[in-house]
């Protein structure tokens, strides 16, 4: 509420200032800010009409932190799904560059055991994969139940071991193809795709972060 | 003594508010959807429809009925689009079919429970 004063002292009306503050605390949540911003700001000003006092409509709404801090829990179990349905759209995508691709276009290989270095790299990359599609299920569950606090957990964890399981890909890629002549090609269309994939799971764990800030706190939906 | 009194009567008025408080946001989803039921309506127009309804015994916290609004609408029970109302752009709510099952659930339990109350207490 200070800064409400402070905004007032600036040359705002009171309304316009506890808008102002609002806006500043979603700052980074645009569409949830731009629609709770025109809601408020029309409430406001027709309860500011029938009580014929804004300070009195702004102290009936109650503090903009608590709005603010309620509106991002309410609308937190909506970010993390969809953030937990694009990571699983990317792990999906992300079976290409780790077995499609390699599986159709790699030259037989010269050696008959796969040495050592490549074979833990492997499983390593495909036991990360299968932790990553077990987290991002889990994730998606939670998030339809509402359990913002676990899923956000699953997904950041899912989103974890798909970034490890690029990086081990991405090694993988490099010392497979330095190992097996002729299959340079492949590692041309190997990379790009697993770089691509990785900035896929990093998006969808920055997308659910920004939905489920510090503040929140549970079951976001009562009646799932 | 008496400013024993004074401080115990404050304490029970607080107690009371926040009874109250806790009471209606223990309801606040089931009275947001009986509200809309009746028409679609905006934020703004929700909190009067109670608050009149109830011949001012309801009177909600403004702040939160956005956040449950935002809530019930995730969980598929309301859905809302903008339209001009009086020069100014509002979001109108409206109930789903799935809003209007559960307001029936609702509702059907309520009087359940107000009946059993009812009976213990008279």
């Amino acid at each position: 509420m200070d800064n409400i004063h402070k905004r007032c002292s600036g040359g705002h009306d009171v309304i316009e200032a506890y808008v102002a503050e609002l806006g500043r605390l979603l700052r980074f949540r645009f569409l949830l800010r731009r629609r709770l911003l025109a809601e408020v700001e029309g409430h406001l000003r027709n309860s500011a009409r029938a009580l014929d006092s804004e300070r009195e409509a702004v102290a009936r709404f109650g503090p903009p932190e608590a709005v603010a801090s309620a509106a991002l829990r309410a609308v937190a179990p909506r970010g993390l799904f969809w953030a937990a349905l694009l990571l699983l759209g990317t792990l999906s995508v992300y079976v290409l560059p780790l077995y499609a691709i390699p599986e159709n276009t790699l030259p037989p290989a010269p050696w008959d055991e796969r040495p050592g270095y490549l074979t833990w790299k492997l499983y390593a990359a495909l036991t990360l994969f299968a932790v990553a599609g077990a987290a991002g299920l889990v994730s998606l569950a939670c998030s339809w139940r509402g359990w913002s606090r676990t899923g956000l957990a699953a997904l950041v964890s899912s989103a974890t071991a798909l970034a490890l399981s690029s990086a081990v890909g991405t090694v993988l890629a490099v010392q497979w193809a330095a190992a097996v002549p002729g299959s340079t090609t492949t590692l041309m269309i190997v990379l790009p795709a697993t770089a691509l994939t990785a900035c896929l799971g990093v998006l969808a764990a920055a997308v659910a972060i920004l939905h489920a800030p510090a503040s929140i706190g549970g079951r976001g939906r009562s009646f799932s | 003594m008496r400013l024993g009194i004074v401080s115990l009567g404050v304490k029970s008025v607080r107690l009371q508010s926040t009874l109250r408080a806790e009471v209606l946001k223990g309801h606040l989803d089931f009275l947001l959807l009986a509200a809309i039921a009746r028409e679609p309506r905006h934020g703004y127009a929700v909190v009067e429809a109670i608050r009149e309804s109830s011949d001012g015994a309801l009177d909600l916290a403004e702040g939160t009925v956005y956040p449950a609004l935002y809530r019930l609408e995730g969980a598929g029970l309301l859905s809302s689009s903008w339209k001009t109302v009086g020069g100014r752009r509002r979001r109108i709510y409206r109930l789903t079919r799935r809003g209007r099952r559960r307001l029936e659930q609702e509702r059907s339990e309520w009087t359940t429970f107000t009946n059993a109350v009812q009976a213990v207490t008279t």
